[in-house]
């Protein structure tokens, strides 16, 4: 049984008619020590996937489906319940770290809080706790750092505290979302080995999401490919960049130069955007976008199996010998 | 850190200098002749030379400034026309109505309004949200002295529970003073309640939206205890700011409600010497009444100091 289990997952805005799905129908699974990636370009639901799995919707979105985490079903578990989780079994590491820590509490302060919420560590007992987590991140002069307030750090320090404080209490889930993204270039190495250590010694499951090429290839074993709120294509990371099928994954990979399958690669070089949750036509919503786009295409293709561990949604996927089919 | 209260410091002194210059030219171009008021219309020339001479008003007007500022200073304000008592004894005196009056009406309104606020807050686009925004709404557009006329209707004339007006002292105990004073401070205190409960509401509001309220949720914090441990803290820095403000109008708003209570406070000493053109108290009066909200809003000041770490380590 893997980790989690995400199957058939919805994420829908407003309710009754008017109700608009911004995540349709997807299905994937983390296992412990594994390390899955979300891709896909801003906008296309990444985050929400990630909020919804720790039960952190913003407001007026709803999620259905089913999340299951160690054999429970977090959509069908109370407030109480998902709090025991959060922090503790779970834990989440946010795309800015310039504005995920409390400008007034120390970090020290702040790190030690969800090991005093979840473990019912004494005062100073989680402090030399905290201050241990700080030596793992290797955080330059830790003690000094228990007492200092976050903006008196580097953007890469305040990502390495938020990593802290993810790991505190040893979860077996971390959700990453785009760790990485606000970062300069050598400090995203760094925060991305740290994450790649860290894992490797606490064995825990790792989601990460990530709009760059770069870090998919380097990271993760198996890659979900998302567009506009659905799964187009998943399936090892290593066999979809070698032979990507679907048409927008291709797309992507054709914008990055191979040789620069480097860091600071972005995926902006597709012409046109993303359709806003509310503008999303009926049919394949790459169809806007996409230069094999036909009258078939005005409907939805499923995911279909390409061999035993791919899936991809399009009606014109290459054969396997790589022809289009007309 | 050193520097920023040095600055705070600097610019609280220039305030208070800026407000005695002006309360001086004020009253320097206000006609009205002192002496004259004094002495009634039927003066003698000479008694009313002789008393401007008495007074110090042939000096010219720089010298009489300068005189007054340095008897400042010293913490010789004059002596009082009408009363012919020093000026700070007799602003002395009326402090001790004031000042109290003054702390119990912010204490009530801050009281009041953190726990109309939060909870507000924590039911935000729910039922109680919406009571709470209705009263409060309701709270800002009611005048104080009729509040405190109301009130005096129902607790003192009705129920019986406080005496109708008027000031035992503290001579007689410190819980027959409070008593007096409870219910003109509740008049005062409940439009400043409902302005700060809103502003209390609005801030918390605003920084439950923050990131790192998602963060204390994502380590398992509930939502009530997020609220406390960390958007309240940051949500008392735009709170803080609208008490400073307030705290002026409280001020102003005891001139009336003194009246209303007859209370023997500096809002009514300042209402009477207004009636009897006594320049010498006015003017001492207004100063000390500025130098209070100029102290509060440095007050404040320190506050951000204490609560925002980032104010403390900008120089
Ligand atoms: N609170 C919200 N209310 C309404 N719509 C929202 C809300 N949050 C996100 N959305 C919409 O849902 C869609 C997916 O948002 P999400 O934040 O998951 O994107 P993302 O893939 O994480 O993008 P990015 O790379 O920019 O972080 C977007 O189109 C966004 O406009
Ligand atoms: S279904 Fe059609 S439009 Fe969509 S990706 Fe495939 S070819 Fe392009
Ligand atoms: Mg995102």
């Amino acid at each position: 049984m893997p980790l989690l289990d995400v199957q058939n997952l919805f994420i829908r805005i407003g309710r009754g008619e008017s109700a608009i799905d911004v995540v349709r129908d997807i299905s994937f699974s983390v296992g412990s020590g594994e390390i899955v990636g979300i891709l896909g370009e801003s906008g296309c639901g990444k985050s929400l996937t990630a909020f919804s799995v720790l039960g952190l919707l913003p407001q007026g979105l709803s999620a259905a489906g089913q999340i299951k985490f160690d054999g429970r079903d977090l959509l069908s578990l109370g407030e109480q319940d998902l709090c025991a989780l959060r922090g503790n079994r779970i834990g989440m590491i946010f795309q800015e770290p310039a504005t995920a820590l409390n400008p007034v509490q120390t970090v020290g302060d702040q790190i030690a809080e969800p090991l005093r919420l979840h473990t019912g560590m004494g005062k100073r007992e989680a402090r030399a706790e905290t201050l241990h987590l700080l030596e793992r991140i290797h955080l330059p002069n830790p003690r000094a750092a228990l007492d200092v307030y976050p903006h008196q750090m580097s953007g890469g320090q305040r990502q390495r505290v938020v990593i802290a404080m993810a790991l505190a209490c040893r979860p077996s889930l971390l959700i990453a979302d785009e760790p990485t993204t606000a970062l300069d270039t050598t400090v995203q190495r760094q925060i991305l080995d740290l994450l790649l250590d860290l894992v490797d010694e606490t064995k825990s499951g790792l989601l990460l999401i990530t709009h760059d090429i770069g870090v998919m290839a380097e990271m993760t074993e198996r890659v979900l490919v998302m567009y506009g709120g659905v799964i187009v294509e998943s399936g090892p990371t290593e066999k979809i960049i070698t032979d990507p099928a679907h048409p927008y994954t291709r797309a992507l990979l054709r914008a990055v130069p191979q040789r620069a399958l480097g860091y600071d690669t972005w995926l902006e070089s597709i012409p046109g955007t993303v359709p806003a949750p509310s503008e999303r036509l009926r049919g394949c919503l790459f169809r806007s976008r996409c230069s094999l786009a036909g009258p078939e295409c005005e409907v939805q293709p499923d995911l279909i199996p390409r061999g035993p561990d791919r899936v991809a949604a399009c009606w014109r996927l290459p054969q396997v010998d790589g022809s289009v089919p007309a | 850190m050193k520097l920023s209260l040095l600055h705070r410091l600097l610019s609280w002194a220039v305030t208070l200098l800026a407000v005695t210059a002006i309360v001086f030219l004020v009253l320097e171009i206000l006609p009205g002749d002192p002496a004259l008021v004094l002495l009634g219309p039927d003066a003698q020339p000479d008694t009313l030379a002789a008393l401007r001479l008495q007074l110090g008003l042939d000096q010219p007007a720089y010298i009489r400034y300068g005189a007054w500022l340095a008897g400042m200073l010293h913490g010789d304000l004059g002596t009082s026309y009408t009363y012919g008592i020093p000026v700070t004894e007799l602003i002395g005196s009326r402090l001790k109505v004031t000042i109290p009056l003054a702390l119990l009406a912010m204490s009530l309104a801050i009281g009041l309004a953190l726990v109309l606020g939060i909870y507000a807050a924590s039911r935000h686009n729910r039922p109680g949200d919406y009571g709470v925004m209705a009263v409060t709404q309701i709270g800002v557009a009611i005048p104080s002295f009729w509040l405190g006329m109301l009130l005096i209707l129902f607790f003192s004339l009705t129920l019986r529970w406080f005496s109708a007006g008027g000031f035992p002292g503290w001579e007689a105990g410190f819980w027959p003073a409070m008593r007096a004073l409870l219910l003109p401070a509740l008049a005062l205190a409940v439009a400043q309640a409902a302005v700060l409960a809103r502003v209390v509401r609005a801030a918390l509001l605003d920084v439950l939206g923050e990131d790192f309220v998602r963060t204390a949720r994502a380590k398992g914090l509930t939502r009530a205890q997020a609220l406390r441990r960390h958007a309240l803290r940051n949500a008392l820095i735009p709170v803080a700011t609208v008490i400073g403000l307030q705290f002026a109008h409280l001020l102003a708003g005891t001139i009336v409600i003194e009246n209303v209570f007859s209370l023997p406070g500096l809002g009514r000493l300042i209402f009477q010497s207004i009636n009897q053109r006594d320049l010498m108290v006015i003017k001492n009066v207004v100063v000390f009444l500025a130098a209070i909200v100029i102290t509060v809003n440095f007050v404040v000041d320190l506050f951000y100091l204490a609560i925002d770490p980032r104010l403390r380590h900008a120089s």
